[in-house]
């Protein structure tokens, strides 16, 4: 675990239950966990183990049912909603399993809208999606939709968009999920390539082989979540 | 934001289309309701202030459910009568005259009086009925060169006998060119031949586009009055003459009645109240429709979007851009709505009012009713906007 002082995200025992009918499921218990500058951090475990809702309680879309979330050394248990809303759009960036992008827009709008809520001015707004797509190798691609795109192009697409904001932390739930195991080679080259640039990546994935790209491991067994050091890091 | 809103409607193409469609057919019942409305109204007015000062003497009777007759049409009155009450002392004789009143054709709507409505006045007295109206051809009075068989015509009786006359002529209209009988040419009504002297400005009222005005002698003929006339209008040689007048008629003459310009008043109030109150459940019907329409298709927008909306939430849209995105969309439908049904509705008017709606003035009604309509959508779209806030980014997100 790394010093408390300088972390960017911390987690300080953070539970998450969830009532189903008459009983109780524990999804997260007593989480610790500190996130500091330049970390790229993999939490790997299989489905069902707890990795997206610590992902959840880390990036303020959920909230703990015990411990807190610190954000820059501040507890974000008391924001309201839209200071969180407001937390997620200029501190956090989200990349999705399902890339959760807009249709109806195209790949240069899906980044811009991110800009626009952030109050970008127009102009720099365009210039930013541009630079962001040229910089994930869609300079050829920004005035399709997502329906033209292929999977990896739009997971390439949704980097952007969660970079648009120069996000503090980058948060990624399985972004190779939906991606054959090339393209998701290529994505997560992409996402190390982002870190060596200093960029700070919390990632969640089932997939041990994409976990192997990050520089710092966590393992997720039932809720349950431990660091592993990489000499312990299970060959396969 | 804007960019989202546009595509989702250019996404939801039929949908839209349908939505701007409905939302234009209520702006447009809204907007010819509205008119109609106004326009019976204020010539129901002008008809009252073009008859203040005279009285209309004319045969008793109680009023029927549209109020007291007008003009009275089924009076009959002995033309001896008639003439002895003109000797009055108190009467304006060169400002009264017996009238004989007949539908030359139906009313082109509720509450018109006849598309062409016969009107036979002494010669000289023409301005009894036609207070100065100004002539938009010809002349407002007859002509002395001794032809009995002259007429006036209002616009809507000149389109009405265009086909029976020996020329006609083009006016351009608000509404585009009309057809009527030209002055000069000669028109047949009821088996007699009529010469055209003048057309009045059809700016008046509702009763003077219809008017035929004919020499009383020629009107008597043709409707066979030998021994009686319809009415007589009475102008009163001053304003403190009018009560004597009135109380001293109906005295002499139990079977008749004075109407003045008061009663006249009062009874187009009363049918104006009647009438306004089936209008006004075809107004409220617009709205509701309208903001129905705009609530049931938001609705149903924002739950197909539950997807699109946690994403928004998830990556920081605070709830306001999501209100404004919802409330935008509505704007949007109900702006193209009203593009719509604006033209629609001066269609619908200059088709169901014809002529009259040449004299229309409806620029107010229009703006009011399509911001009526607009703010209306607008707080319609409101429900479905906050259900659009209230939508959980986790729940959103587990659509994966």
């Amino acid at each position: 675990m790394g010093n408390g002082w300088k972390a960017i995200l911390s987690a300080r025992g953070l539970s998450r239950d969830f009532r189903v009918g008459d009983s109780t499921v524990h999804a997260l218990r007593d989480a610790n966990l500190d996130v500091n500058p330049g970390d790229f951090v993999a939490v790997v475990g299989p489905s069902g183990s707890g990795k997206s809702t610590l992902l959840y309680l880390l990036g303020l879309i959920d909230s703990p049912s015990r411990g807190e979330v610190l954000i820059l050394g501040k507890p974000a248990q008391h924001f309201g909603r839209e200071r969180r809303a407001q937390q997620r759009l200029t501190l956090l960036g989200f990349v999705f399993q399902t890339f959760n992008l807009l249709q109806v827009l195209t790949a240069r709008q899906n980044i811009e809208i991110v800009l626009q809520l952030a109050g970008v001015p127009k102009k720099k707004r365009r210039a930013r999606a541009e630079a962001l797509l040229e910089a994930v190798g869609l300079g050829e691609r920004m005035e399709h939709r997502p329906t033209d795109l292929s999977g990896g192009e739009r997971q390439r697409v949704a980097i952007a968009r969660a970079l648009a904001n120069e996000p503090a932390v980058l948060l990624a739930d399985e972004p190779t999920g939906n991606l054959d195991s090339q393209t998701g080679h290529e994505v997560m080259s992409l996402l190390e390539q982002l870190n060596r640039a200093g960029q700070t990546i919390v990632m969640v994935t089932h997939n041990l082989a994409m976990a192997r790209h990050a520089r710092r491991l966590f393992v997720m067994r039932d809720g349950w979540l431990e660091e592993q050091s990489p000499e312990e890091m299970p060959a396969d | 934001m804007l960019t989202v809103v546009t595509g989702q409607l250019l996404a939801k193409k039929l949908r839209s289309l349908l939505t701007v469609v409905g939302f234009g057919v209520c702006v447009n019942l809204y907007i010819v309701v509205t008119t109609v409305m106004k326009f019976i109204s204020e010539d129901l007015d002008l008809q009252v202030q073009r008859f203040t000062g005279r009285l209309m003497v004319q045969t008793r009777s109680e009023p029927g459910v549209t109020g007291i007759e007008w003009p009275p049409i089924s009076s009959v009155i002995p033309s001896d009568t008639a003439y002895a009450i003109l000797e009055s002392p108190h009467v304006d004789r060169l400002n009264s005259s017996p009238v004989s009143f007949a539908a030359l054709a139906p009313p082109p709507f509720p509450t018109a009086p006849p598309e062409a409505l016969l009107v036979g006045l002494e010669r000289g007295r023409e301005n009894t009925f036609l207070a100065n109206a100004p002539a938009l051809m010809g002349a407002n009075h007859f002509s002395g060169d001794g032809d009995r068989n002259q007429v006036i015509l209002g616009v809507l009786s000149a389109r009405y006998l265009a086909g029976k006359a020996s020329a006609t002529t083009q006016v351009d209209t608000p509404i585009g060119a009309i057809t009527l009988a030209a002055v000069g040419s000669r028109v047949e009504i009821r088996g007699q031949e009529f010469t055209v002297a003048g057309i009045i400005e059809p700016e008046t009222n509702q009763l003077l586009r219809s008017c035929v005005v004919m020499p009383l002698d020629a009107a008597r003929e043709i409707l066979g009055q030998t021994e009686s006339v319809s009415a007589a209008i009475v102008t009163p040689k001053r304003a403190s003459d009018i009560a004597p007048l009135q109380e001293e008629i109906e005295r002499r003459h139990p079977s008749l009645m004075v109407v003045n310009d008061q009663q006249l008043a009062r009874n187009a109030e009363g049918l104006l109240e009647r009438t306004n109150q089936f209008f006004a459940v075809i107004r409220w019907t617009a709205i509701a429709v309208a903001a129905l329409l705009i609530t049931v298709v938001m609705f149903v927008a924002v739950l197909e979007r539950t997807k699109e909306l946690g994403t928004l939430r998830a990556i920081g849209a605070p709830a306001s851009a999501i209100m404004g995105m919802i409330l935008a969309e509505a704007l949007a439908v109900a702006l193209a709505g009203s593009a719509l049904g604006v033209p629609l509705s001066r269609l619908v008017i200059a088709k169901a009012l014809g002529p009259d709606a040449a004299g229309i003035r409806n620029r107010r009604v229009e703006a009011q009713s399509v911001a009526l309509l607009t703010a209306l959508g607008l707080l319609a779209a409101v429900l479905p906007a906050a259900r659009a806030v209230r939508v959980d980014p986790i729940v959103a997100l587990r659509y994966e």
